[in-house]
């Protein structure tokens, strides 16, 4: 349902039960008759016949038009108008349950409405108001329904559940803080509609609640819109939070790469996104802990979004509402590469657009690197010969050669190695944390289910964008048999033979795998490039996964998990704003999530080594650059339309009904005093000409 | 403030009969008579020269002597030259009754300037008028308290003054009968002559019967309407607002909210009034005149009157 421009009363019984009064009132004054001032005349003949002339000369005069009349009944009615405390309301005004959801995603930080309040600081006094609205108080007010809030970005919370106190109502509005997340609204619905549900205890049956109604404030940029629907009974009022010509430029993506060769080079790969309808120029500025390092030569041409003004909010990428044939949305993109930078040590590394725009979470993305470290690999139980020559011949700090029993006593600590090179045979039952790379299908992991062999197989296919496939070509390999595994779905199968897996990659907790169902020595396989670049890949990739010499790119809403040493008990987390909070590791981890806020976390611990320490650089979420606020949503099949919320614009009008009794005033003293006007009098006695008389002498 | 708040008339006060006619009136209109339209026979040979023939000394003309004609006119000189017997006619001087006749009744004090004053100046410029020209003038007052009053057969000059005086004694209020007076009048006519009434005939019985007893009866009738620029158009005068108008004669009482609208509705019915008394006076041979009090009398007499024919 579509929300509509309203009026709200606040008091409306007041101003009807004042004009209820005063009109008849002043109607009834006018059929009394007045108190007259007297004088005497020659003769009332020819007054009493001008008078039944005009008018019937009865205890009550009849009614007759009277620009006075007419001027004090309007008089009244804008007084009992203002007396009514109207508001104009761009919402549906609503008595039964109503619930308050409030976009908090990075978007709403953007500053376009007024360049100094962001949109969640509007959406917020906005939502105050309307509470206002609902609880307003007075003398005949009517009884406000229940009402609740609940803020969302990449996930909803409640912040206040259903009350009748405005008080608790615009405290929880205020406690909703801004996030540099993506903007999700499917749980917040789905919240919303739990606790608006009445269970009716006779039948057992749940049916939403009468006269429910969602207050969306947000910019309409909400990527799961269209998975939602609007139900029966369900009404929604959007409240549009920000212009819909609202342009951004900010920073997509952000990459950093260690040289292979002289890991204390490194490379940072920027991505700079463009929502606008104009292809814009900026300079980048790259730093690394605060400290400019490098500055783009020239300034970076980002080309225009395409179809920028598509105005439907819902996926990111959507289309017009009617489905016109116009062209869907696409943002302008450019990758700008920088120059190697010379940095040994550890650091975040921050890239800056030295623009402003109305939009400043997007213009800047960090990612944290680690200092340069080798690789330590442990090869464990009788491996092959030819993965064995593979793996020593990758550049590492040190491989190591276990066997099975030397394993089970040093690989409880899962910080000694990186990788774990092994035959399934010399794994434990219970492998301890830790990645490893496994030629033959393990016991130690669930969820692979071997249940027999299989003999004679190729390759039907296999996933080519893995990582761990990167310049494999495996489109020779034949194997003469394999254990046959049906593994869970979340088993990662990245080459298939003809009815089974042929290599999989398992995750279980501390534990990431990746596994051949095969001997590589019953295959051709040991004989082919694509075996040495195998290997090394997997070995790369899984030491790469945590702690890598590259970090990976974090976004709010994701969880920072860290390896710890085992016996550590508690590690420090400092937060982007400089709040640090005590965090427990458990298993030699430690995390911390939702996140909410972009910039740099660091973790602190302190181990037999010495005070360790591990950053992770957050950026707003994918997506939130799109700033242009949708003029309607389209959930599901619907189309909701928006209601303008230009700063203040819930207003009232009483002032203006006040206004208008004040003008009406001046006119009704103006019409009583104009019959005084129509001859002024003159002097007793008014000096005629005679012939000025002359007509009235007459025969 | 205007008049009408103020409730009562601004009369001003008639002390002595200069306050009716001084010298400069008196010389302006003593050169004026009392016409007459109708030939009437008067008592006495007076200055008047009369449309009847008659035995006075100004030949007329002749005519054939017919049988039972007085032989004492008869042209014997005629006789003797043509043998044919000739009447000799002379033109015959009679004197003319003048008849004012005033209303004194309460609606007449009331005005500015006051219509009682007018009236009383009015009749003693035109009782004046009479005196100087020997014509017997009577003064009547009706409407009074004390029934109708009236002083007869003034002639001459000399009685300038006690008419004067009688004039000024005239005292205003009551509600005496229009009609009973002019009966009256009729009943005591002496002889023909011309007879003025001056009243503002708001008369709310009506003035048709009164004005029939005189009608007809010998008068050369005048009805001198006398009407206050504040009745004329109140509305000009201050009547703006919600007012209780008193009835100055029977007190009877009007409410009325003097709207614009009102206003002409009342103007418009004084002249439905107006019209209606003129016409009534034009089927009779009556003359009819509105005069406004705020007219002055000697312009009133030497233009208007004069023009309409009572002076010249």
């Amino acid at each position: 349902m579509s929300a509509m421009l309203a009026i709200v009363w606040m008091t409306p019984l007041m101003g009807a039960a004042v004009a209820a009064v005063l009109v008849p009132l002043l109607v009834a004054l006018y059929f009394l008759k007045l108190r007259r001032r007297a004088t005497a005349v020659p003769s009332t003949l020819l007054w009493k016949r001008s008078v039944e002339d005009v008018r019937a000369n009865t205890p009550f005069q009849r009614l007759r038009p009277s620009v006075l009349l007419f001027l004090q009944l309007g008089l009244l009615a804008f007084v009992a108008f203002a007396l009514m405390q109207p508001r104009m309301d761009l919402g549906l005004s609503s008595s039964g349950r109503s619930v308050i959801i409030i976009d908090a995603s990075a978007s709403m930080s953007a500053t376009d409405l007024d360049g100094q309040k962001s949109r969640l600081a509007i959406a917020k006094t906005q939502a105050k108001e309307r509470i206002d609205q609902l609880f307003a108080g007075g003398l005949f007010s009517t009884i406000p329904g229940e009402t609740m809030v609940i803020s969302f970005s990449d996930t909803a919370k409640i912040m206040q559940p259903f009350t009748r106190s405005s008080g608790d109502l615009k405290r929880a509005v205020d406690r909703i803080e801004q996030t540099d997340g993506g903007s999700r609204i499917g749980d917040a619905l789905s919240l919303a509609r739990a606790f608006a549900t009445v269970v009716n205890p006779e039948t057992q049956g749940a049916t939403p609640s009468e006269g429910a109604s969602l207050e969306l404030w947000s910019d309409g940029r909400i990527a799961d819109l269209a998975a939602e629907a609007i139900r029966p009974g369900e009404t929604v009022s959007y409240h549009v939070c920000g212009r819909a010509d609202g342009a951004n430029v900010g920073i997509e993506g952000i990459a950093a790469e260690r040289s292979a060769t002289e890991p204390g080079v490194i490379q940072v790969f920027v991505t700079v996104r463009n929502d606008g309808p104009e292809a814009i120029e900026t300079d980048l500025e790259l730093a690394i802990d605060g400290v400019r390092r490098s500055v783009t030569p020239k300034p970076v041409k980002v080309p225009a979004a395409s179809n920028s003004l598509a105005g439907t909010g819902g996926a990111s990428v959507s289309a017009t509402a009617a489905g016109s044939a116009s062209a869907p949305y696409k943002p302008g993109y450019e990758r700008v590469t920088f120059p190697p930078i010379i940095q040994p040590r550890a650091g975040v590394i921050s890239v800056s657009l030295v623009r402003a725009d109305s939009m400043i979470a997007d213009n800047r993305a960090s990612i944290a690197v680690s200092a340069p470290r080798r690789l330590r690999i442990a090869v464990v139980g009788a491996i092959d010969f030819a993965t064995k020559n593979v793996v020593t011949a990758i550049p590492a700090e040190k491989v190591e050669f276990l066997s099975a029993a030397e394993f089970a006593t040093r690989g409880v600590k899962s910080d000694e190695f990186d990788v774990v090179v092994a035959t399934p045979a010399a794994l434990p039952a219970q492998l301890p944390p830790g990645r490893y790379l496994v030629l033959g299908v393990p016991a130690g992991i669930e969820g692979l289910n071997p249940y027999g062999g299989k003999e004679k197989l190729s390759v039907r296919s296999q996933r080519s964008e893995h990582p761990l496939l990167h310049a494999v070509n495996l489109d020779d390999l034949f194997i003469a048999k394999a254990t046959a595994i049906a593994p869970a779905s979340d088993v990662e199968s990245i080459v298939e033979g003809p009815d089974v897996p042929l290599v999989v990659v398992a995750r279980r907790g501390p534990v990431a795998a990746v596994i051949t169902t095969f001997e590589p020595l019953d295959s051709n396989w040991p004989f082919q490039r694509g075996f040495v670049t195998f290997v090394a890949n997997a070995v790369e990739w899984l030491g790469a996964l945590d702690q890598a010499a590259v970090q990976e790119e974090h976004h709010p809403g994701e969880t920072l998990s860290v390896r710890t040493a085992a016996g550590v008990k508690e590690a420090m987390l400092t937060l982007p704003d400089g709040t640090t909070r005590p965090l427990q590791a458990r298993e030699g981890s430690v995390t911390y999530g939702p996140l909410v806020r972009s910039g740099t976390y660091e973790f602190r611990w302190t181990d037999d080594r010495g005070e360790q320490r591990r950053m992770f650089a957050v950026n707003t979420a994918e997506g939130e650059g799109r700033i242009a606020a949708a003029d309607q949503l389209s959930v599901g099949a619907q189309l909701v339309l928006g209601t303008g919320s230009e700063g203040g614009s819930l207003s009232d009008l009483w002032p203006y009904a006040l206004a208008a009794a004040l003008v009406l005033l001046v006119l009704e003293w103006w019409a009583y005093h104009r019959k005084n006007w129509i001859r002024p009098a003159r002097g007793a006695k008014p000096v005629r000409p005679l012939g000025a008389i002359a007509p009235m002498i007459r025969s | 403030m205007s008049l009408f708040f103020q409730g009562q008339p601004n009369r001003k006060r008639l002390e002595r009969v200069d306050d009716l006619i001084d010298a400069a009136l008196m010389a302006r209109i003593g050169q004026l008579d009392v016409v007459s339209r109708k030939i009437f026979t008067g008592k006495i040979q007076g200055e008047r020269r009369s449309k009847r023939r008659g035995q006075s000394v100004e030949f007329a003309d002749f005519r054939p002597y017919v049988h039972g004609d007085d032989l004492r006119f008869i042209d014997w000189n005629i006789f003797g030259r043509l043998d044919r017997l000739f009447l000799k006619i002379f033109l015959e001087e009679e004197d003319l009754s003048l008849v004012i006749a005033i209303d004194t009744s309460a609606s007449m004090d009331w005005g500015d300037p006051n219509k009682m004053v007018f009236a009383q100046r009015l009749a003693m410029a035109l009782g004046y008028i009479g005196l100087v020209n020997h014509n017997r003038v009577t003064i009547a007052a009706f409407g009074g308290e004390g029934g109708m009053q009236k002083i007869s057969n003034l002639r001459g000059r000399r009685k300038t003054s006690e008419m004067g005086k009688w004039i000024l004694n005239l005292k205003s209020g009551g509600t005496g009968s229009f009609e009973e007076s002019m009966k009256a009048l009729a009943l005591a006519r002496q002889g023909r002559g011309v007879m003025v009434v001056v009243s503002d005939f708001l008369i709310k019985e009506g003035y048709e019967k009164g004005l029939r007893y005189v009608a007809g009866r010998g008068y050369d009738l005048w009805c001198m309407q006398t009407l206050a620029p504040q009745e004329i158009d109140p509305g000009a005068h201050g009547l703006v607002g919600d007012w209780r108008l008193t009835d100055a004669e029977d007190r009877d009482e009007a409410e009325v909210t003097a709207s614009p609208g009102l206003v002409e509705q009342y103007r418009a019915n004084l002249g439905a009034w107006c019209a209606g008394l003129r016409d009534f006076a034009i089927r009779r041979s009556i003359i009819h005149m509105v005069v406004d009090t705020s007219t002055e009398i000697d312009a009133l007499l030497l233009e208007y009157l004069r023009q309409r024919g009572l002076v010249r």
